[in-house]
């Protein structure tokens, strides 16, 4: 799952993107209105976490941008502004939630979760795919009943593969829901991170469900290799 | 007051002039009435009296009743019916008399018999017969060749007619200036209320505008006549108070926002750090910044409280007479450590200034104010320079730095609270956003003046000039 924050305070976009980082979300941060236009228009994220009173552009002018162009990822609104009309405004221009200043990070939490389920038709924090389960909220991955360890960055893959099932994923996709601005597209992080998934979830069991699309990416499916 | 209770009173006044204007004209038009009717009674007793005066009925002592009224009757044409005419001689014998007077006798009156031997008409008003009608008289005297008087001609009316009409008159009057003041008190109070009714509209108007409808206005019809100044006057009264209101709402939407910030700063980087075991120097990196923004909310709150206590006249300032020259001398001397810190060049031209009277703390806090400005908005190995100089209309206190400068569209807004030019870096540099507004408010506490001059990239002029101490004038005087 990766967010983008628009937030011009360095220290609450710091400390959001340390919190969601540990989340296990992919966390990308603009500290002004223009960058964080640019950023929400060209790259493909799973929700934005946006302030109001931004330098370059503010939120409520930002969203109505994206939403014209056809950008329809879930945004929640985070600001200092808390008068109901503010909130209006906020809903009119197009936001999936909003939150007002001093929040607590527990409920932000919870509200991306909500979002992001409503976002997928999802009704509990629980996905599944085959005989494998991934808690939302607790990162706990279960397959036939026996639970597997990943690490942050193999859960976020993981995650985003249960999510888009059947469907094949090419890297690019991956590299832009799963890794921050930060990626390098030329190492091959991807194949090395979706091996390391083979082997903690396919081994040992006779289904295997992550596969190779040869020249293009990946798919989650459920096949019995003959 | 209740607008109806107006609509009444000016009824009841209006009905009071009113109803008294008629009871006087109508006494009026009664007595002119009365007077009128006895007097042309009265012309007609004289003509009949004279004419018979003319006749030689008065020739002969006396005819009988029929043969004088036969006579009456050749002089006038017709019988003179209602009217009592006979002759008296001097002595008050009855002489000719009508018929009508034949079984009746008219006491004679020897006063008035008297003044008509002299010469004089006399009208007198009886009650005779026991009738209840008076009967109108007039005693003409009677003149011989000679112009002797020498007889009395009496010839009289009954009042009946006159008494009649009085009578009608006085009927109609009753009946017609009780319905007169009624009408016009149903009309008054119609009218009253008609006059009173754009006052009830804005009353109405007026009682139903909270805070929250404070854009709402009276709607004025004739901005020329009362209701419409008045109107007027409330809608500019609304518009100054809703400019007021504005100006509170925005100023605690501000101040709540600027307090949000290190709130929500000091949250979430608390409640993230809790969420899991972190190193010590992690933990003491979450201190450092929660003490940062702790002290930029003391700062905040330490300002506003001077801020509001300003507006509301509770921050009494002293007066003593403050060697600026000292208090900014003193504070270049402090404030070098900072700008050495951002390798500024921050030099100072002090000349001896006069005394000026204010607040000696008030007045280091407007400098240092403005010269921490300086630095901060100054980029490194720029250069501030704070000049201190003697003028004609004071002291005046330059602050020139060669730091990133103001854009024009801002300066006139830089004094507003939380107003800010560039708000990320303010907040990084530990601004409170009310900085400027502390100092133009001490500046105008002291009946100062403060321009700022700016060009973006090239920097800014702050010039104070505060005017001189009226003690230090007298002492300066006292000098020469």
């Amino acid at each position: 799952m990766k967010i983008l924050v628009v937030e011009d305070e360095k220290k609450v976009a710091n400390f959001l993107q340390k919190g969601l980082k540990e989340e296990q979300y992919v966390v990308d941060v603009a500290y002004d209105g223009l960058e964080g236009e640019h950023l929400a228009k060209t790259n493909d994220y799973d929700l934005i976490l946006l302030d109001i009173m931004l330098p370059g552009k503010d939120g409520i002018n930002i969203l109505k941008t994206l939403r014209q162009c056809q950008v329809n990822v879930p945004v929640i609104m985070l600001t200092a502004k808390e008068m109901v009309e503010d909130k209006i405004k906020g809903f009119n221009a197009g936001c999936d939630d909003y939150i007002s200043k001093p929040f607590s990070f527990e409920e932000l939490l919870v509200r991306i979760r909500a979002v992001l389920r409503r976002g997928s038709g999802a009704l509990s924090n629980v996905i599944s795919f085959a005989d494998l389960t991934l808690d939302l909220i607790s990162h706990k991955v279960i397959r036939a009943g026996r639970e597997i360890e990943l690490t942050a960055k193999e859960y976020t893959l993981l995650e985003y593969l249960v999510r888009n099932p059947n469907r094949v994923l090419t890297r690019t996709m991956i590299a832009e829901h799963v890794w921050d601005y930060n990626y390098d597209s030329f190492t091959n992080v991807i194949d090395v991170y979706i091996n390391y998934l083979r082997n903690k979830v396919d081994r040992g069991f006779p289904t295997k469900l992550i596969h190779t699309v040869r020249g293009v990416g990946y798919v989650l499916k459920e096949e019995k290799k003959g | 007051m209740k607008p109806i209770s107006i609509r009444l009173k000016l009824t009841a006044l209006y009905v009071a002039v009113f109803g008294l204007f008629l009871v006087v004209f109508s006494g009026w038009v009664y007595l002119m009435m009365e007077q009128k009717l006895n007097h042309t009674v009265d012309q007609r007793l004289k003509t009949m009296a004279e004419l018979i005066g003319k006749t030689d009925l008065c020739a002969v002592p006396s005819f009988l009743p029929p043969e004088f009224e036969r006579r009456l009757n050749h002089i006038f044409g017709v019988r003179p019916t209602g009217k009592f005419v006979r002759l008296l001689d001097l002595s008050g014998t009855i002489g000719s008399r009508t018929e009508n007077l034949e079984d009746k006798s008219i006491p004679v009156n020897r006063e008035v018999l008297k003044r008509v031997t002299r010469g004089e008409i006399v009208y007198e008003t009886q009650k005779l017969f026991g009738d209840e009608i008076p009967i109108r008289f007039i005693n003409y005297p009677l003149l011989d060749y000679q112009k002797k008087v020498r007889g009395v001609i009496q010839v009289g009316t009954s009042l009946e007619y006159v008494q009649a009409s009085m009578q009608n008159l006085l009927l109609i009057l009753l009946i017609s200036v009780p319905t007169l003041i009624f009408v016009a008190g149903l009309a008054g109070y119609f009218l009253a209320g008609k006059a009173l009714k754009p006052i009830r509209d804005i009353a109405t108007t007026t009682r139903h505008i909270t805070a929250n409808n404070l854009d709402e206005r009276i709607t004025v019809e004739v901005a020329k006549d009362d209701i419409g100044q008045l109107s007027q006057t409330i809608n500019d009264m609304l518009d100054r108070l809703s400019q007021a209101f504005l100006k509170v709402t925005q100023f605690s939407a501000d101040a709540s926002h600027e307090l949000r910030t290190p709130l929500t700063i000091l949250r979430g980087e608390v409640e993230i750090g809790l969420r899991g075991d972190r190193s010590a120097a992690e933990y003491r990196d979450i201190l450092v910044s929660n003490l940062e923004e702790i002290e930029r909310m003391s700062k905040i709150v330490s300002d506003l409280l001077l801020l509001s206590r300003s507006d509301m006249g509770q921050e009494v300032l002293s007066r003593e007479s403050v060697d600026l020259q000292e208090v900014v001398q003193e504070l270049i001397n402090q404030l070098a450590m900072l700008a050495e810190q951002k390798k500024i060049t921050l030099t100072g031209d002090i000349q001896p200034v006069p005394l000026v009277s204010g607040d000696k703390l008030r007045l280091r806090q407007m400098a240092a104010n403005l010269i921490a400005n300086a630095i901060r908005y100054t980029s490194e190995s720029g250069r501030v320079n704070v000049r201190l100089e003697a003028v004609a209309e004071g002291v005046k206190l330059v602050i020139e730095d060669t730091g990133i400068g103001i854009p024009e569209a801002d300066l006139p807004r830089i004094f507003d609270r939380f107003y800010r030019v560039d708000k990320a870096r303010s907040r990084e540099e530990g601004g409170s956003g009310l900085g400027l507004s502390i100092v133009k408010w001490i500046v105008d506490a002291h009946h100062g003046d403060i321009t700022v001059e700016s060009v973006v990239d090239e920097g800014t002029t702050f010039t104070v000039v505060l005017p001189f101490s009226d003690l230090a004038t007298v002492e300066d005087e006292i000098k020469k």
